[in-house]
């Protein structure tokens, strides 16, 4: 049966002053329905840029290749009128900045309904009703008030919990949620992962959730996938990823998170070097120059995605770690 | 930090420091001390009145009431002239890289803007000579003074905005976020180096961050703040194994690790719209909040030596 979601050969290509700026190399992936998958990487990876170009939200200077399905059907390239039938409604995005992503000059309860008049074809009495529900359910404190406020009235972590609702009005199939906790304040952001968690549950819809933060993707997610220079390097179960990364820059990124507990290192464990940046030659592994475990041939042939052994373990290493 | 230094030998000593926006009160009452080669690290939460608490003891902001005492001279009290002069010791590493450098500037020039104010006997090569030391010392090539801040990667730009700060070594370093907008790989690299720097001169350092791990790493006391109080203060191992406030609980429970993914939501109730005017600001949060907790504010009070918190249940809490 086909996966949910599956992405095959996705790239993109910025035009910059003349020159092909390459944000994703040939990535493939899929999500099954109810699947709850974690994407990681560091600040220009590309993984917001995967799924920015599925929903077919980039800018107009960005070239799309490849092929992206929902329940089946193409979604990539088709317009924003056959692509709105599914977009909004049964695959929906919650983004990293709730302030910047909510209307600042409509109050809550119109943002809301507006998505179940548009969608859904409801009246915006009906609506209406169905939006305050929802801020309840998402455990929006005093709904009745928050309908009638503003953006700028709520803190961050309530405009995130309105985001959060706003996306599942529709009873999505699957919520592609981009940084959802980057801007609060870490028990803010605790609650947060408790409404993703409950919410999935509850609806029984698949996630996909993007951060640069492990800690956050491994109390949400089953599998993960880590991207580096715009390509998926390693994909694994999250337990299994956690505790044996066969990827060195995976291993390395698990390395460079400082704990709350235990001995404390005299240095921060860090990662030598810089990731490549957009236009330099893509040759090899794009690690090859931080990692220590590289050899010439890493920098002359690009390892593929390879199966690892272990439960759907793939890695992208010609050197991968022992498992 | 040695233990052994004396109240007295304290460079900074902030006492009652009082900030009010529009007549409401967003730093109320903090009282603490900075010793040479001291890092003290500063948590909470956005809206705290942490970044407050490090303008208004550079005197970027106006405080309303208290004192900050440098080498024993109040900042708030002296005249502009000598404030210019005694800010040649304490510098400032703000959050964002990028946007805290002047763009129309070369990094070398923006590097050199503390020489050319401070240090006037020197001239045109010997103060590129002092650039490219400190380039070098940050990590960056000397080549790179004729460079724009554009050019460079957020980590890059964060090693000038140290350098900027770093060239007259100060005595005092007040790092506001300095790796909150950097990657884990990078994060390292900017810790591991403020600290080498600080090892050079003995600096002493003022760490904001929100982020719990990194502060553990590098700090010797940690301050808490809370709604513009300082809620708990103490040396880093006790704070984060013996923690006593129940908000600093909260706090090092929620922070989740790819380890032990399970954060606890629990501890924390869905903050109120705003700090009621009475009592403990955290109350309404608080799985301990008592009737006390609703009739008086609790003091910052020394609850084991060295060890502070403001908690009327502190002495309950820890047993």
């Amino acid at each position: 049966m086909e996966p949910l979601l599956n992405i095959e050969d996705l790239s993109v290509d910025y035009t910059h002053g003349g020159m092909e700026i390459p944000a994703v190399r040939q990535v493939s992936l899929a999500v099954a329905a109810r699947e709850s998958v974690g994407i990681v990487g560091e600040s220009g990876s590309g993984k917001t840029q995967v799924f920015m170009a599925a929903m077919g939200l980039l800018a107009a200077n960005a070239a799309v290749r490849g092929r992206v399905r929902f329940e089946g059907g193409d979604i990539l390239g088709v317009g924003a009128e056959s692509l709105n039938r599914v977009r909004g409604s049964k695959l929906t995005m919650v983004f990293q900045d709730p302030m910047t992503s909510l209307t600042p000059h409509l109050t809550i309860g119109t943002q809301l309904a507006e998505v179940l008049v548009c969608h859904a074809g409801r009246s915006w009495r009906e609506a209406r009703n169905a939006a305050r529900h929802m801020l309840d359910r998402v455990r929006v404190p005093e709904p009745e008030r928050r309908m009638s406020q503003y953006p700028h009235e709520l803190s961050g972590g309530l405009r995130q919990r309105v985001m959060i609702g706003m996306s599942l009005l529709c009873e999505p199939l699957l919520v592609i949620a981009d940084e959802p906790t980057t801007a609060l304040d870490v028990t803010v952001q605790a609650h947060i992962i408790d409404l993703l968690g409950t919410m999935r549950r509850e609806l029984g819809m698949a996630l996909v959730l993007i951060s640069h933060d492990l800690g956050v993707v491994a109390g949400l997610t089953d599998r993960i996938l880590v991207m580096y220079a715009g390509r998926i390097v390693e994909s694994a179960g999250a337990a299994e990823l956690f505790q044996q990364a066969r990827h060195p820059y995976t291993a390395e990124l698990l390395k460079c998170i400082p704990s709350l507990t235990g001995p404390r290192q005299q240095r921060m464990p860090t990662l030598l070097g810089q990731p490549p940046r957009p236009g330099d030659p893509d040759e090899g592994c794009a690690f090859a120059p931080r990692c220590a475990r590289a050899a010439p041939r890493c920098r002359t042939v690009r390892p593929p995605l390879e199966d690892a052994g272990g439960s759907a373990h793939r890695v992208a290493c010609h050197f991968p770690l022992p498992s | 930090m040695n233990d052994a230094v004396a109240v007295t030998d304290a460079l900074l000593r902030v006492r009652d420091l009082r900030v009010e926006f529009g007549g409401r009160a967003v730093l109320r009452e903090v009282s603490f001390d900075l010793f040479a080669g001291e890092t003290l690290g500063l948590v909470g939460e956005s809206g705290s009145g942490k970044s407050t608490l490090a303008r208004a003891v550079l005197r970027l902001l106006r405080a309303s009431r208290g004192s900050v005492a440098w080498r024993g001279r109040d900042l708030l009290a002296c005249d502009s002239r000598t404030l210019r002069a005694l800010r040649r010791d304490l510098q400032i590493v703000f959050q964002d890289p990028l946007a805290s450098l002047d763009p129309r500037m070369t990094i070398g020039e923006t590097i050199a803007e503390p020489l050319r104010i401070f240090e006037l006997a020197l001239d045109e090569p010997a103060r590129a000579g002092r650039v490219a030391g400190m380039l070098e010392r940050v990590g960056l090539a000397a080549a790179m003074a004729g460079r724009y801040p554009h050019e460079f990667s957020g980590g890059q730009c964060q090693r000038v905005g140290i350098a900027r700060a770093m060239i007259l070594s100060p005595a005092l370093l007040i790092c506001d976020e300095p790796v909150s907008s950097l990657d884990a790989s990078i994060q390292g690299q900017i810790v591991n180096l403020l600290r080498d720097l600080q090892a050079d001169n003995n600096t002493a350092m003022l760490f904001i961050s929100h982020n719990l791990a990194v502060v553990r790493h590098l700090s010797h006391r940690i301050l808490v703040m809370y709604s513009g109080r300082l809620v708990e203060m103490a040396p880093r191992d006790a704070l984060f194994d013996r923690p006593i406030h129940p908000y600093t609980r909260a706090l090092l429970a929620a922070v989740p690790s790819p380890w032990a993914p399970q954060p606890q939501p629990a501890a924390t109730a869905v903050p109120a719209s705003l700090p009621s005017a009475t009592g403990c600001s955290y109350r309404e949060r608080c799985r301990y909040a008592a009737a006390i907790c609703a009739a008086t504010e609790p003091p910052l009070e020394e609850v084991v030596p060295g060890h502070f918190a403001a908690c009327h249940r502190a002495r309950e809490l820890m047993t």
